[in-house]
């Protein structure tokens, strides 16, 4: 019985041609145009092509520009004047192309179009200009620079850190040795110190960010508010899991009620395959971005993760809102379809300032969005080296999938209705 | 088929409120196994609200429901596989052809494949729907769409069938196929519980009906008895020239004759149910040697009824 309904339920679910329209046509679609908006229209993967960004360092202070260069060392090479005019390297460990200059030969290599962005070697670094630098590079050159500040701020706090230590203890200065308790101790406060800083500097969901430009890589904010917004797209389909198998929702729906089948069987029998079809159409999504070559991050299982419980989070609010309100299936179905646009904006999708105005004005919005929540799970991953934030995302998730899971069953348990 | 006394549905007290409004007021009926069962009455009348009572598909207020002896409630579901439904409006998946929409139907019912597959033909066949299987129902025409829906409700071949006005808005060709059908699926052994307004449906299928208006029954019984339960008059009306008036007063003095006129060679006569009536009256111009040139009667049906009980007609007015 249950094999049959399970069968039943996934033909008739795929044979639906608004189904098929607006639940897996339509993302490739939106997610497609997304990226061509976003990117070189004639040649969008050129957005995120591999060609090293060329720079132009202005040695302001020489000792910024000497610490800049070498780190940029590790990543690139020196010499963009020379090579400007040649053939593009196409070497994979070479991102960066960069020439140490003045003001002057900075601007001048910028008109010739021989870099495209001028950096100032200062406390902080800033980017001065740019030049036919494609929004996706222009987010990897912020992003780079963005780590390379906080490389220097651990440095700096380290050393300061140390410094202290020796003249609070003339001893330990005498011998130039700290005892291994003392170290420990440091290092400890000095992580401390570094977390919060790393913290505020990257969460731009927090209304404590530092809001400056270098702070947020807009492009992919749009990306992962994007991605989250079609992993939650499935809501609609939970409120009609739900219409036909309720009696005062749909014809059909009256029939099933009708029949001697359990509510809660029927149920699972019709979220099951729509649930699996969902969870694997978002990953596809998840393969289709990766393909157009848009590196979200190389945490590969975890963001799989997420993007299920994404879309089981989608799917059973849907069912929780079919299942407990019984207004008529047209406005459920407005409901269903403005939620997530209205999530995946206070989420970043539309304006990547949103996420920090949401946390400085209505901060609980934030906890209670799954894209938000989505969207900052794949923030984290991207951003941050430790899992702590990440799971906690994940936590938030399982929450709300639970806390939904139980309103579903909870209006479930209607088996008759004051009216049909 | 003559219904045995076994009481296969027993509504007792029912009341159903939509707030302030008594959509079913105190309503009591019993229905017999084997008999088709008519419930009949105006739109709003409470047909619909009743059905859905009686499957516990809706909550009401007070009252109790017995089906086959057993007490009714959702969760019944020994109950349920014995019962079968056809919704008012088709109600079948748009996304399934006709013969995976019975399939699917009948599926929730019967376990077992093969049987399944028997019960879906058999279904089929006697819905006449075999050149239409590999449709969809959005290619069907409302009179086949009607019939599918039927199919849908009766494949498992349930013991108790509630038919929900099956013939709206069906050509003449389906109609008769499904009242047909109706008929068979009696001689099968089934009980119908039959609701329409289209009165002369009543009269050709039910064994006994309900009348329903505002919620409530107004009267039950066989179309017979109900027509004999009201007052209303056989109306007789002759074309015949040169009436006697020792005639005219003969009929006049006839207590059985409520109303007589008798102008420009028209007469008409109201006569009570059971009296003088037609043939009486022709045998009297036969014994004074007279000749109608036309003759015709008309006696009172259950719309008749129905307008003298409730003072509406039955039949939507469109």
């Amino acid at each position: 019985m249950f094999k049959h309904l399970l069968k039943y339920s996934s033909k008739v679910y795929f044979y639906n041609k608004a189904n098929m329209m607006w639940n897996f046509i339509f993302p490739f679609v939106f997610i497609s145009v997304f990226f061509l908006a976003l990117g070189n229209f004639k040649d969008p993967t050129a957005e995120f092509s591999k060609d090293p960004i060329k720079l132009a360092i202005i040695a302001s202070d020489q000792q910024e520009a000497d610490n800049l260069t070498e780190f940029l060392g590790y990543f690139g090479e020196e010499g963009i004047a020379e090579q400007a005019k040649s053939t593009e390297t196409s070497s994979d460990d070479v991102f960066f192309k960069y020439q140490l200059t003045n003001a002057e030969g900075a601007d001048q290599l910028l008109e010739d179009q021989a870099v495209q962005a001028i950096v100032k070697a200062s406390n902080p670094i800033e980017i001065l200009a740019y030049n036919d630098l494609s929004k996706v590079k222009s987010s990897l050159l912020n992003q780079f620079l963005e780590s390379y500040e906080s490389i220097c701020k651990t440095t700096t706090v380290i050393g300061d850190r140390y410094i202290n230590e020796k003249l609070s203890n003339p001893e330990n200065l005498s011998n130039s040795q700290l005892n291994k308790q003392d170290i420990n101790t440091i290092i400890e406060q000095t992580k401390m110190d570094l977390k919060a800083k790393h913290e505020d500097t990257i969460d731009i969901f927090s209304d404590k960010s530092e809001s400056t430009e270098l702070s947020t890589s807009p492009l992919l904010i749009y990306f992962f508010a994007c991605l989250a917004y079609i992993a939650f797209y499935p809501l609609n389909t939970g409120v009609t899991t739900l219409t036909e198998i309720t009696a005062n929702q749909t014809g059909v729906g009256l029939r099933n009620s009708a029949t001697p089948i359990s509510k809660t069987k029927m149920f699972f029998a019709v979220f099951i395959p729509r649930w699996i079809i969902h969870c694997i159409f978002t990953l596809a999504i998840y393969l289709y971005i990766n393909l157009l070559g848009i590196n979200l991050g190389n945490n590969y299982l975890q963001i799989i993760v997420l993007l299920i419980l994404g879309t089981t989070s989608a799917i059973l609010t849907g069912t929780a809102i079919g299942a407990l309100f019984n207004f008529n299936t047209g406005l459920k179905m407005g409901i269903s379809i403005a939620l997530p646009l209205v999530f995946s904006f206070a989420s970043g999708m539309m304006y990547n300032g949103m996420p920090r105005i949401i946390a400085q004005y209505i901060p609980w919005f934030n906890k209670m969005n799954p894209i938000g929540i989505i969207s900052k799970g794949l923030y984290m991953l991207y951003s941050d080296p430790t899992f702590t934030r990440f799971n906690q995302q994940i936590f938030s998730l399982l929450i709300i999938i639970g806390i939904m899971f139980i309103l579903t069953i909870f209006g479930l348990r209607r088996n008759s209705y004051e009216s049909i | 088929m003559k219904a045995n006394r076994e009481v296969a549905v027993k509504v007792d007290n029912l009341v159903k409120r939509y707030k302030e409004l008594v959509a079913i007021d105190h309503l009591s009926l019993e229905i017999y196994q084997g008999e088709i069962f008519g419930l009949l009455g105006p739109n709003g009348s409470g047909k619909s609200t009743l059905i859905n009572s009686i499957l516990s598909l809706l909550k009401y207020d007070q009252g109790e429901v017995e089906i086959f002896g057993q007490k009714m409630k959702p969760t019944a579901y020994d109950l349920k596989q014995q019962i079968g439904l056809v919704p008012q409006e088709p109600t079948v998946y748009e996304e399934l052809t006709v013969y995976g929409n019975i399939d699917y139907f009948c599926g929730l019912y019967i376990k077992d494949k093969t049987e399944r597959q028997a019960l879906v033909e058999e279904a089929i066949e006697f819905t006449g729907l075999n050149d239409f299987i590999k449709f969809n129902p959005s290619k069907l025409s409302g009179g086949l769409l009607r019939r599918l829906n039927l199919a849908c409700g009766i494949a498992h071949k349930p013991k108790l069938i509630f038919l929900d006005e099956p013939t709206v808005a069906v050509d003449p060709q389906s109609r008769n196929r499904i009242l047909e059908g109706v008929k068979d699926l009696q001689t099968q052994g089934s009980t119908i519980v039959y609701t329409t307004h289209y009165m002369e449906e009543v009269e050709i299928l039910c064994d006994r009906l309900s009348i329903l208006d505002k919620g409530n029954v107004l009267v039950t019984g066989t179309s017979a008895e109900i027509i004999s339960m009201s007052a209303l008059d056989e109306s007789i009306e002759l074309e015949i020239y040169g009436m006697p008036d020792h005639i005219l007063q003969e009929l006049k003095d006839n207590t059985d004759i409520s109303h007589l006129d008798y102008q420009d060679g028209r007469l008409i006569i109201k006569t009570k149910q059971g009296g003088i009536g037609l043939l009486g009256i022709l045998h009297l111009m036969e014994e004074n040697d007279l000749t109608p040139i036309s003759v015709s009667s008309k006696k009172p049906t259950l719309n008749d009824v129905f307008l003298e009980i409730t003072g509406k007609e039955l039949k939507d007015n469109v």
